[in-house]
């Protein structure tokens, strides 16, 4: 899956999972920027990623992840 | 993802070109200055009036030393509530119209002997303002009481902000131990420190402090004469002999007051009451001792009495066998009067009490016109004529032992300032 | 400690020797400044602070190096069970024997066992050298009440620390964030504190309307007390040119209970969600829901027993796990209806104010009392119908009950952010010269603290 691909999808999973409809991903982006992203709903996103994406984080790789542009990167090797 | 929570609003910097040093320096300089002028120079206290147990001794202090003083004719009455309560000088001059002397109030409550040996450097640094000054001894042989009075945080508050710095370490040398010392160097040091409560209540009620303002600058001086009181008497009290406990107590105590009761029939076991005579003793001696050293060469006149102090005898306040007597231990000189105990002792009795400490308005009258007696048999052997005295007395002499509550009901008025009007029998 | 003159007097002293320092000798002069520091306090227990960075440090660098899973989790064992093993065991000890704990064992083992699992988990998260590493762990003004600082942010400081650099409206800011914290602390949390002693040394002799004050008071004050005292160790570490993460954020203003703990004592609770609670509901993330409640309540019971292995402190915990699992599940509920019923949004949030004071009022009453006993009393003597029995707040000395809901009201008033004392602040700040301020507000200070023996509760974790 291309960079592109994985933003789209992610984009969409991203809306769902927070209510936002209009929210836009940017490689800096982190839970401080998203209001209804918390360590609460953190796991519904790793969710949701990893039933979007149909594939499982390790406990390094969800951790390690420092904002959204980790997160495409990552999703980028491993859907590849 | 690193946590997610909420970034906390960010706090604004001071200008980088900020010089905290100075800002440090010029900071607990304007403190200092301003802690000075407002506190330490008596200027709250005098202005505000504060309550006990910081402002009751500065704002006594301020109104004796506003007295005119004629060093011929003013007696100051020292004391602690028991003269507060005890002694009004109104109803001397109302027994006695042509009374010579002029008795000024000049008691602060929950003091002691240290506290009037400091007060009376504030008051008369030159020993010199007083006729005399009447130093009242709850009980002249030594009790065992358990109050610790070289020990008491409150002494350090009530002291501190009258301390000379000159005289600041013999008074923290008084304390025994380091802690209370440091405590009462800080009170010391910073005056501001010993008005919190005070403050606290000023600002949390500023008109009804107002009002007690107003009200105390025009009452003022009337303070010193202290009339009305109390009419509330100790005579529903029934102590059982054989116990020596309270058996039914005056109604209007309620069940914390009356605890409080209790722990006064309590007499101390024999190993503390020896204990605590010996220091009590010694906290006699040297406070007496140093009062009377303060006025070794002066005109002034030290009269000692045996001040009431309890309506039955009081299982707290009962001395030991062998307890010494503050009559060792006062030195002797030609300015100095140490009146008998029997003076007072027909007063110790329920009727005149409103509490196990304190007179009742019938206590205050007949205790003030005696003293008023004494002081004038002392001072001058000119005698008092008591045209209202007879008209109170069932008896014709001075003594006032049977006099009924209702007679002296009768007795009791406010009188205004300054003329003093005798109520015709 | 912080309260007292002696201790200012001695910062005083320590900070003259840290500035008279060069540049790169600072540094050292911090640490040899913490462990005096730590050694006049508590010279026995030296020695597990010493141990415990050392084991820290050394399995910090050992993991760095390691090249395998199984090598990596082995040494991450290592590390923590000494370190977490000294930390229970010392709490069993103070629950069963009271043994008095350790200075600052609570908040530096915090800080030791994330240090280990950033490395475990990056190993760029390592810190080789020890000095630095050492400072992390013994950084004075955090020993007492914390904040628990992250390693990151703690260790990218000090480069900037050891050239020189001296950043004067720093050290300023240092100033009067201490004198902000004693005024908090002094003036406020003192004086509630002394009521709520007054009453709860016999609360059964009260009446109901005495007692449910006291009960409010309960999170006003430990609100007052603590935030007043980690605003005093923040402003010393400023002081120091260093700075801390915050404990508080106008928690009382929090739109839910999980928001709530975003903003009270939140270097506990932020360390407790990205060591315990994260990695944990990640790994149950297949339970769904019961994995989230059960993450939940292992997050809010830690913090609970951080407090102390007693039946109160697990009480607490588990309310708390009630409370916020309760209300994360039905969060997204909630703002449906919300949305629905186009509820306005300060309705809303008046409604959450309200409602997360009184839980956490009725936790605390377990958190506060000494013993399971006298927590459930509190809760009869509240629900018991013996009508105006007892004594009343006329009963109370004056000097100890009249200023209390005016406190109370302060508390609450900077425990919600104190809306609106900025825009004052500003004002006045650019009218009155600093020192104008500070020595009227230590003028402030002097005269209204109260000297009633003032203890701080979060001294004894």
């Amino acid at each position: 899956m291309d960079r592109a691909a994985v933003t789209e999808k992610l984009t969409g999973i991203f809306r769902s999972t927070f209510d936002e409809p209009h929210l836009v991903l940017t490689d800096a982006m982190t839970a401080e920027d998203v209001a209804a992203w918390d360590s609460l709903t953190h796991i519904n996103l790793i969710l949701a990623v990893e039933r979007g994406f149909n594939l499982r984080f390790t406990m390094r790789e969800a951790r390690g992840m420092r904002n959204v542009g980790d997160l495409i990167a990552l999703l980028e090797k491993k859907a590849a | 993802m690193a946590s997610s929570d909420p970034k906390p609003r960010r706090e604004k910097l001071p200008a980088a070109t900020a010089r905290p040093v100075r800002t440090l320096v010029l900071s607990i300089g304007l403190f200092f200055m301003l802690d000075g002028a407002l506190f330490r120079s008596g200027l709250y206290a005098g202005f505000e009036d504060p309550r006990p147990p910081a402002g009751s001794m500065m704002s006594i202090i301020h109104f004796t030393r506003a007295t005119q003083s004629d060093p011929k004719r003013d007696v100051l009455v020292m004391g602690n509530s028991r003269i507060q309560y005890g002694f009004g000088p109104g109803y001397v001059y109302e027994a006695f119209p042509h009374f010579h002397y002029q008795m000024i109030m000049g008691a602060f409550p929950a003091s002691n002997e240290e506290h009037w040996y400091y007060a009376l450097h504030r008051i008369d640094p030159d020993h010199d303002r007083y006729a005399a000054i009447v130093i009242p001894i709850s009980g002249y042989t030594i009790t065992p009481h358990s109050e610790d009075y070289s020990r008491e945080y409150e002494t350090a508050q009530m002291l501190a902000p009258i301390i000379p710095l000159s005289h600041l370490r013999e008074f923290l040398d008084g304390f025994g131990d380091q802690n209370l010392r440091w405590r009462a160097a800080m009170l010391a040091l910073f005056p501001s420190h010993n008005y919190a409560s005070d403050l606290a209540e000023f600002i949390l009620h500023p008109a009804a402090r107002m009002d007690h303002i107003a009200e105390r600058n025009l009452v003022g001086i009337r303070y010193l004469y202290n009339e009305g009181g109390d009419p509330a008497t100790m005579e529903d009290l029934k102590v059982d002999p054989k116990t020596n406990t309270i058996v039914r107590f005056p109604a209007r105590f309620n069940v914390l007051y009356q605890a409080e009761m209790n722990k006064h029939f309590v007499a101390p076991p024999a190993g503390l009451a020896r204990q605590w005579t010996e220091r009590n003793a010694a906290f006699e001696a040297k406070w007496l001792g140093k009062i009377v050293s303060a006025y070794k060469n002066s005109t002034t006149r030290l009269i000692f009495i045996d001040m009431p102090h309890q309506p039955v005898p009081i299982p707290e306040q009962q001395p030991i066998p062998d307890a010494p007597d503050i009559r060792g231990m006062i030195p002797r000189g030609s300015n100095i009067t140490v009146l008998p105990p029997e003076t007072f002792e027909a007063l110790q009795k329920p009727k005149y009490f409103l509490d196990l400490n304190h007179m009742n308005v019938f206590g205050r009258k007949a205790f003030s016109v005696q003293l008023g007696q004494a002081v004038n048999d002392i001072l001058s052997a000119r005698p008092l004529h008591s045209e209202s005295l007879r008209c109170c007395s069932r008896n014709s002499g001075p003594g006032v032992e049977d006099i009924s509550t209702e007679g002296l009901t009768q007795c009791l008025h406010v009188w205004p300032l300054p003329a003093i009007v005798v109520q015709p029998c | 400690m912080f309260t007292s003159l002696l201790f200012y007097g001695e910062l005083t002293l320590a900070l003259a020797a840290f500035y008279l320092l060069p540049g790169r000798w600072r540094l050292a002069g911090l640490l040899a400044i913490s462990c005096a520091f730590y050694v006049s306090l508590a010279p026995r227990w030296f020695w597990l602070l010493a141990v415990q960075a050392l084991i820290a440090y050394a399995g910090g660098y050992w993991l760095a190096r390691a090249r395998t899973d199984r090598v990596r989790n082995l040494l991450a064992g290592a590390s923590l069970l000494p370190i977490v093993g000294a930390l229970v065991a010392l709490k069993l000890g103070n629950a069963l024997h009271g043994l008095v704990m350790p200075l600052g064992v609570s908040y530096y083992t915090f800080k030791l066992i994330s240090y280990v699992l950033e490395v475990y988990w990056d190993e760029n998260e390592v810190e080789r050298q020890p000095l630095n590493f050492a400072t992390y762990v013994a950084f004075g003004p955090q020993m007492i009440c914390g904040p628990i600082a992250r390693p990151r942010q703690f260790l990218r400081q000090l480069p900037r620390l050891q050239r020189g650099i001296f950043d004067s409206s720093q050290f300023e800011l240092g100033l009067f964030t201490i004198l902000r914290g004693l005024l908090l602390k002094l003036l406020i949390g003192d004086r509630l504190g002394l009521f709520i002693s007054v009453v709860d040394a016999a609360p059964q002799n009260y009446t109901r309307g005495v007692l449910l004050t006291v009960v409010l008071c309960y999170m006003v004050q430990l609100y007052a007390d603590f935030a007043g005292y980690t605003l005093i160790a923040i402003g010393i570490g400023r002081l120091f040119g260093i700075e801390s993460p915050p404990n508080f954020n106008a928690p009382f203003l929090a739109r839910n209970i999980q928001d709530f703990w975003r903003r009270w004592h939140m270097s506990l609770s932020s360390w407790v969600a990205d060591y315990l609670f994260t990695p944990l509901s990640l790994a149950l993330r297949s339970w769904g829901r019961a994995g989230l409640v059960f993450s939940l309540f292992t997050a809010m019971v830690v913090i609970g027993i951080w407090h102390g292995l007693s039946g109160t402190f697990l009480v607490f915990g588990l309310l708390q796990g009630l409370f916020i699992s309760v209300s994360a599940l039905t969060l997204p509920w909630r703002d449906r209806v919300a949305k629905r019923w186009r509820i306005p949004g300060l309705l809303r949030r008046a409604v959450a104010v309200v409602s997360i004071y009184a839980m956490m009022t009725v936790s605390q009453i377990f958190w506060q009392a000494p013993s399971m006993a006298a927590a459930v009393l509190h809760f009869r003597l509240l629900t018991r119908n013996v009508g105006n029995a007892g004594l009343q707040f006329s009963d109370i000395r004056t000097d100890v009950v009249d200023p209390v809901f005016i406190c109370m009201a302060i508390a609450f008033y900077h425990g919600a952010g104190s809306p609106g004392f900025g825009f004052v602040g500003r004002r006045v700040h650019a009218v009155v010269p600093n020192w104008v301020v500070g020595g009227v507000a230590l003028l402030v200070l002097s005269a209204l603290s109260i000297e009633a023996g003032s203890s701080f509760i979060y001294g004894q974790f």
